[in-house]
């Protein structure tokens, strides 16, 4: 007999979901509109000033705030790390678009041969491979940076991304080798009988077969590298480099931040992750979940 | 034209890592190492050096400063080209052991350290200096305050302490008259503030916790430092003390009425009389750290020049003028960053300076701070002070609020200090 769900313990979970997953938005953006005087003053409303934008103004333009313009105000809460989040915010948006690019160029034929195709060492280096992330990163920041330091790739953009591509790559080569290995035999029989080469293969007929995959896997290597801090942190060299995810650690350990800046820099920096989380996340779910059942 | 169109995106790809910012030249690049205080100001002090120095570009790099010291020993470790850095008076003699920092004398032209140090408060000199040798000089310099209310106390018609006993009495009087807890203390073991704080008020006694031969004296119950954890001991037991866990929290916290006291850096008065944000801003002082000689903790951060850049005499030579133009005289970008920052220094001579006492007798008493500026005293840093600090300060904060006893926490603290001193003599 099957049973329906609780409605009301439905509303619930779903209520506190939606609370632990939207409410330090929604804190942030309140935050971010409500000048420091206010947040700080708990005689006061929040809104008994209404709405007040300066800090986005400073974020955008770096006029001070009004209130920071007193002679006796403390300018230096006004952090100007936070003038860096469009920028940092462009400088993630290269860093991870090339990360998946460079991914999807290595890793979907590396897992296309991984599993159509037998040769020596195969075993040992899919699992060499595939266990490589269980090594924590904080054990590979030393000897990575003395690599990229010789390359002299430290404080380049590309350093960081050769990096983030390496730590996505196995899950890039794991998502796609189970989606290549489920595709039916037949269709690679009849593609050699019709005289296709290897590649030819690969990039007529398993490729285009894989897109949804390739997609999903692509945005989730997007996604690591996006929201990925330590390496960032210490390859990264200027803020004209710099990626968001370093530039809010920035503002988030530094104490002396003024509060309604802090969550100014915060929400303009969740803006594009949720717009990207909105509209690709069915398509990156569906897409590795398609991989992995497909057969 | 598929495989055109792959094989361009891999060149494309190819063409990114192999991009490297280019450099003219003749010119000869420093690379500035900092944490992200304040960018664009140092960028623009960094542009005002360039334009006076033509032929010498200075490249700025920055990290957090939670992980300025890990990255930075990463760069040395690395090899990565490092010329001059912000140093740490906790960090100098690790660095200088290790053969990471050149003393400033190695590239100075002769007598001009010597010169600058008559004007260096006494606690900012010693904090740049490592056996004997000057390392840095101060980028920006900070004491540890004893801050009051001032209307609370004249509303409880209470004068302002002068000695511990005195903070005791006017807290007493305070809770009696309904303040539940007068004084607010920044109570986190895992912050190297923790133990300055403690240093401070025991300083303020004119406590010397260790000799000449960096032997712990502490232990001693009639030392002066013994006496202040057993007085902070004492305030806890008898409810006159709540607990913050960060300066940041104490700032609002004083802000509601509900504090009178508190011991922070200096920098957090500022953030108190804040019009800002702060809803009592003016209504905070400081007050010379109550007990005998008033004295206190103080600290400097630095611009310090690298073996590295040392080593080569023309890199050399630039470092210095870069470390001079920034920290030394007529003093034009530290009194910079004292009047548009709030940023503490080191150079006494600014304290007699007409637009800092402008700028900053808006939230303090430059007299008074000057005053402590030159009696504070530097704390005690070696190439292990950082372990035992870490092992020191649970043992401190369990003594403070009556989990173990004062003598059981100083002897315990003095036996690992030796440990320490005698393992690191041996390596």
């Amino acid at each position: 007999m099957q049973r329906g769900l609780n409605p009301f313990l439905t509303f619930l979970f779903a209520t506190l979901i939606v609370l632990f997953t939207g409410g330090p938005v929604i804190l942030s953006l309140i935050g971010s509109v409500v000048p420091d005087r206010i947040l700080l003053d708990s005689s006061k409303a929040l809104f008994s000033e209404g709405l007040n934008f300066e800090t986005y103004r400073y974020v955008f333009t770096g006029q001070l705030p009004d209130s920071y313009l007193a002679e006796t105000a403390n300018r230096a809460m006004i952090s100007d790390a936070a003038r860096q989040v469009p920028q940092s915010l462009l400088n993630s948006g290269i860093i991870a678009f090339s990360s998946m690019v460079l991914n999807l160029l290595i890793g979907a034929p590396a897992a296309y041969v991984f599993a159509r195709y037998v040769f020596p060492g195969k075993k040992l280096t899919f699992m060499f491979l595939i266990l490589s992330p269980l090594v924590p990163a904080v054990a590979l920041v030393t000897p990575v940076y003395i690599m990229l330091q010789t390359l002299g790739l430290v404080g380049t953009q590309a350093g960081i991304i050769l990096v983030h591509t390496a730590k996505a790559l196995p899950f890039t080569v794991l998502i796609l080798s189970v989606f290549f290995r489920k595709m039916p035999a037949e269709i690679f029989e009849a593609a050699v009988l019709d005289h296709c080469s290897r590649f030819q293969t690969f990039w007529r007929i398993a490729l285009p077969l894989a897109l949804p995959s390739i997609g999903a896997t692509g945005l989730f290597a997007f996604m690591l590298s996006y929201s990925e801090y330590m390496f960032s942190m210490v390859l990264s060299g200027d803020a004209a480099t710099r990626p968001v995810s370093v530039v809010m650690a920035a503002l988030a350990r530094n104490t002396d931040v003024s509060w309604s800046l802090l969550n100014t820099a915060i929400f303009i920096a969740i803006v594009p992750t949720l717009v990207l989380v909105v509209f690709v996340w069915r398509f990156v779910v569906e897409g590795l979940l398609s991989g992995a059942v497909k057969g | 034209m598929k495989t055109r169109t792959l094989f361009a995106a891999g060149m494309l790809a190819c063409g990114i890592l192999a991009a490297q910012p280019s450099v003219a030249q003749d010119d000869l690049t420093l690379e500035f190492v900092v944490w992200n205080y304040s960018l664009e100001t140092i960028q623009d002090n960094v542009k005002q050096f360039e334009a006076a120095n033509p032929g010498i570009k200075v490249k700025v790099t920055d990290y957090t400063w939670p992980d300025y010291q890990d990255s930075l020993v990463l760069r040395f470790r690395g090899d990565t080209p490092t010329d001059v850095i912000y140093g740490g008076q906790d960090w100098l003699p690790a660095w200088g052991a290790a053969g990471f920092i050149a003393q400033l004398d190695s590239v100075a032209p002769a007598g001009a350290v010597d010169e600058l140090k008559k004007d260096i408060a006494g606690f900012a000199l010693t904090d740049v200096t490592y056996k004997d040798k000057v390392y840095g000089l101060p980028y920006y310099a900070d004491t540890i305050s004893f801050i009051y209310n001032k209307k609370i106390l004249a509303d409880a018609g209470i004068a302002v302490p002068t000695t511990w006993e005195e903070v005791t009495a006017a807290a007493e009087k305070l809770k009696a008259g309904g303040m539940e807890h007068p004084i607010v203390y920044e109570y986190n073991q895992e912050l190297p503030n923790f133990y300055d704080a403690f240093v401070a008020q025991a300083y303020g006694r004119g406590a010397e916790l260790f000799d000449k031969d960096l032997n712990p004296l502490f232990a001693d119950p009639n030392n002066e430092a013994f006496k202040q954890l057993q007085w902070i001991a004492d305030a806890y037991s008898k409810g006159l003390v709540q607990s913050e866990t960060h300066e940041s929290k104490i700032i609002p916290a004083m802000n509601t009425g509900a504090h009178a006291f508190t011991i922070v850096y200096t920098y957090v008065l500022a953030a108190l009389n804040n019009t800002a944000d702060q809803p009592r801003a003016g209504e905070f002082a400081l007050a010379p750290m109550p007990g005998s000689t008033h004295s206190t903790l103080g600290f400097a951060k630095s611009y310090v020049v690298t073996a590295k850049a040392a080593a080569d005499p023309a890199r050399g030579e630039a470092a210095w003028k870069f470390v001079n133009f920034m920290a030394g005289k007529p003093y034009t970008v530290a009194k910079r960053w004292a009047v548009e920052k709030g940023l503490g220094f080191g150079q006494l001579p600014l304290f007699q300076d007409k637009d800092v006492i402008d700028a900053w007798g808006k939230w303090a008493d430059v007299k008074a701070l000057g005053d402590q500026a030159a009696i504070a005293k530097a704390g005690t840093y070696t190439e292990y002070s950082s372990v035992w600090s870490a092992y020191f300060r649970p043992l401190l904060a369990k003594a403070m609020v009556g989990e173990a006893s004062v003598e059981q926490t100083m002897k315990d603290g003095a036996d690992r200090w030796n440990q320490l001193k005698e393992q690191f003599a041996n390596r």
